[in-house]
């Protein structure tokens, strides 16, 4: 848990495979796909792309890590549309499943099925979430399966600073990942969340890939949804898997942690968390990856709720989601703006914590503290053990030299420039020229 | 069937064995496990709060679980941490776990299948904490094969839910939630830090400033209104249960559980009571219409049956 103190090594960067996160978009985008559009897909991973600093989408994740009503809710519309888009791109499509509640196991296996048995099905391989799934799939599927983000338990928890700000390096590559592999020998990759400032896979075996997902980080789910109650009546509300109507398709809830909610002596930063289905996140700009050889960037844009209606909803109306920062912002954008400006951590000092000695972050401090990571980061890259990652390179290497169709360019025409700094700071341009 | 306890208070025992308890469990704390991982380094799922919830250093804690367990009741010890290192494990298994064993604990409460082995070879009964997450057949089997001998389903199932997997994985003992602290989210997957200072993660967000932002409201404001107060003032307000405990005692439950290691125990011990009460009256009854209708609610829970915010299993209610 402690940072990384040896002095760094100048070496090249490492580029990471750049995925799009298409989970608990599911209802967003099929029900523009209903509509027989056939570059809906293509216009909204285009804008991930141009919002992550993505030069391409070598990847996209689809399902859900949280939810089986989101996993549930994949329509076939999306499905035909997705088949289209990894056909014409050469794209292959992770599918993630969620932990399934005993009352919806039938009915999921029955649509995971459907979804695996379909002649042109793009999936190259699952992501599970428990060990219940890892045991069905590893006895039911040929495919590749990744321990997803539900496996790996480290806590993250950004009212306390002084934990998060640290190298974490994940608990289940001490021992657990090998344990699990000697078992369920077909288990070829990990997903980690970016639970702190940065992530040290220094153990991670060489021929497992791992996604990190990038920028939200998930703090706490469950199955209880807040908004999927919102027009039940009061006795029908919170129980847990209930039927919904996509409700989270159209409202995220958004919190601001002051430091007044702390206990005794204690002062938290004012802290921007939010909500979308049963999840709450926070995004974690700073996050970067220690020891990295290769992994992939797993992307999901910090304002998923209205941010994949509203880019389906622009593309109907102008078939274009380049102008989507020049339509009227939304409601709670300017409460959203806070959590993206780089830091978890709100730069204002908060008018309530009135001793001087405020915890809030200044971007100078965070400037200093991710230089101390990079220094991490870099001294790290041995040539030694880029040799050794040759295996987890080629597998995701040829998905990401894949080009792009027609030479389409990249919406907002932002040069990519991938690498493991690069992620954060490419991206925190990018908000601030929305702002 | 039997009454599972958190005991974090040597005067309260007795107070708790006659109030119905008889399986109890109580962590302790370790200085030299904080010098060794460090202060925020959970042993066990409550450690963030320190003596208000792991009451007794381990050289107090063994001679308390041999005095406890002369009393006749079973003893479980929590190494529920979201996560260890193999460090950890390493240091769980050759430091604490044979102490355990040799102080008459009756098992172990369990997060990870890694230390599975290691208890039941020192013949500690294994039990499923509730970090494990438990929420379907497939996962009970995978546990089963690890060797668990016990586990709990997680609060947020129904008893259709539970009774499925019980008859799916035979020959486990189950444990069900009741009363006291009830989840928001599911223990878990929640990974923010229970200590003092924030406390738990959902308790933050209770207090927070928050707004819900619609996107394409589909529901009137006063619906949406409704629902924010619901779900921040009275969802788990307080944690009940009761209703199930006649289907819980048709299909054979084991032990009903009721959290909170720092609560008071007079506060407890009362559960306690209404508890085996209860149970006394399902164990007397035909049917579920009968024991709704003879059953012993708790007081002033007049609002709260009546919204169900508080049912662990609010569908107990629709019999």
């Amino acid at each position: 848990m402690k940072p990384d103190k040896q002095p760094p090594k100048t070496e090249e960067p490492i580029k990471p495979t750049c995925c799009i996160d298409l989970c608990e978009f599911g209802a967003a985008l099929d029900g523009a796909a209903a509509k027989k559009d056939a570059h809906v897909l293509e216009e909204f991973i285009s804008a991930c792309c141009s919002e992550a600093g993505f030069p391409e989408c070598a990847r996209i994740y689809l399902g859900s890590s949280f939810c089986v009503n989101a996993f549930m809710h994949l329509g076939d519309d999306l499905l035909d549309a997705l088949v289209v888009f990894c056909k014409d791109y050469a794209v292959p499509v992770t599918l993630v499943l969620p932990i399934v509640t005993e009352g919806n196991q039938q009915r999921f296996k029955e649509r995971l099925s459907a979804i695996l048995g379909r002649a042109d099905c793009p999936v190259d391989e699952l992501t599970v979430n428990d060990y219940g799934m890892l045991d069905y799939v590893s006895s039911h599927c040929a495919l590749p399966i990744n321990l997803g983000r539900l496996f790996s338990k480290d806590l993250r928890d950004p009212r306390y600073p002084e934990t998060f700000r640290t190298s974490v390096k994940p608990a289940i590559l001490t021992g657990e990942l090998a344990r699990i592999r000697a078992a369920y020998p077909r288990v070829a990759g990990i997903e980690l969340d970016p639970m702190a400032s940065a992530i040290d896979i220094k153990a991670l075996p060489t021929d497992i890939a791992l996604g990190l997902h990038f920028p939200l980080c998930y703090v706490s789910t469950g199955h209880l949804c807040e908004v999927a109650a919102q027009g039940r009546e009061l006795t029908g509300k919170f129980h847990a898997e209930a039927p919904c109507a996509d409700e989270c398709v159209h409202a995220d809830v958004c919190y601001t942690l002051r430091h007044s909610q702390g206990g005794d002596g204690f002062n938290p930063p004012s802290i921007a968390l939010f909500k979308h289905g049963k999840t709450v996140y926070y995004p974690n700009y700073e996050a970067r990856v220690v020891n990295a050889n290769a992994y992939r960037l797993v992307y999901l844009p910090d304002r998923f709720g209205w941010s994949a209606q509203d880019a389906v909803t622009a593309i109907h109306a102008s078939g274009d989601t380049a102008n989507t920062a020049d339509r009227p912002a939304p409601r709670g954008e300017r409460e959203r703006a806070r959590a993206r400006r780089g830091n978890i951590y709100s730069e204002r000092r908060d008018r309530s914590h009135a001793d001087g000695e405020s915890h809030a972050t200044t971007r100078a401090q965070n400037e200093k503290h991710r230089d101390a990571d990079s220094h991490a980061t870099t001294q790290t890259h041995s040539g030694e053990r880029q040799k050794s990652r040759r295996p987890e390179q080629s597998r995701d290497t040829d998905s990401h030299a894949t080009p792009r169709r027609d030479g389409k360019p990249q919406q907002g025409g932002r040069k990519p420039n991938i690498d493991t700094e690069s992620h954060a700071t490419s991206r925190r341009d990018g908000r601030e020229d929305r702002r | 069937m039997s009454i599972l306890i958190p005991f974090n208070d040597e005067n309260a025992t007795d107070s708790y064995i006659e109030a119905g308890a008889s399986e109890f469990y109580l962590g302790f704390y370790d200085d030299e496990w904080e010098a060794r991982f460090g202060e925020t380094v959970e042993l066990n799922r409550m450690s963030g709060f320190k003596r208000e919830a792991n009451a007794y250093p381990l050289d107090e804690f063994l001679p308390l679980v041999t005095r406890t367990i002369a009393k006749g009741v079973h003893l479980y010890v929590p190494f529920n941490a979201s996560s260890y290192t193999d460090e950890q494990y390493d240091w769980i298994v050759s430091r604490y776990l044979k102490l355990i064993a040799e102080a008459g604990a009756t098992g172990v409460i369990l997060s990870t299948p890694e230390l599975i082995a290691p208890a039941k070879e020192l013949g500690l009964v294994t039990v499923a904490s509730t970090m494990c997450g438990i929420f379907n057949a497939d996962i009970a089997r995978f546990y089963q094969r690890a060797g668990i001998d016990r586990m709990i389903f997680p609060r947020e199932l129904s008893i259709d839910e539970i009774r499925t997997i019980k008859e799916a994985v035979p020959g486990l003992a189950y444990e069900v939630f009741l009363m006291r602290n009830g989840c928001i989210f599911s223990d878990s997957h929640c990974l923010g830090r229970h200590r003092a200072g924030c406390f738990s993660v959902c308790r933050t967000l209770r207090q927070a400033e928050y707004f819900t932002d619609l996107h394409d409201p589909q529901h009137s404001p006063s619906q949406i209104a409704e629902n924010d107060r619901a779900y921040r003032e009275d969802l788990f307000d307080r944690a009940c249960g009761l209703c199930a405990l006649w289907y819980f005692e048709q299909m054979g439950i084991d032990a009903y559980k009721v959290v909170g290691r720092g609560d008071d125990p007079r506060a407890l011990a009362h559960d306690i009571a209404l508890i085996d009460r209860n149970l006394k009256i399902a164990r007397d009854c035909a049917s579920q219409a009968e024991f709704l209708e003879r059953m012993e609610r708790p007081e002033g829970f007049e609002d709260v049956c009546a919204n169900r915010l508080s049912c662990y299993y609010p569908e107990a209610l629709n019999a």
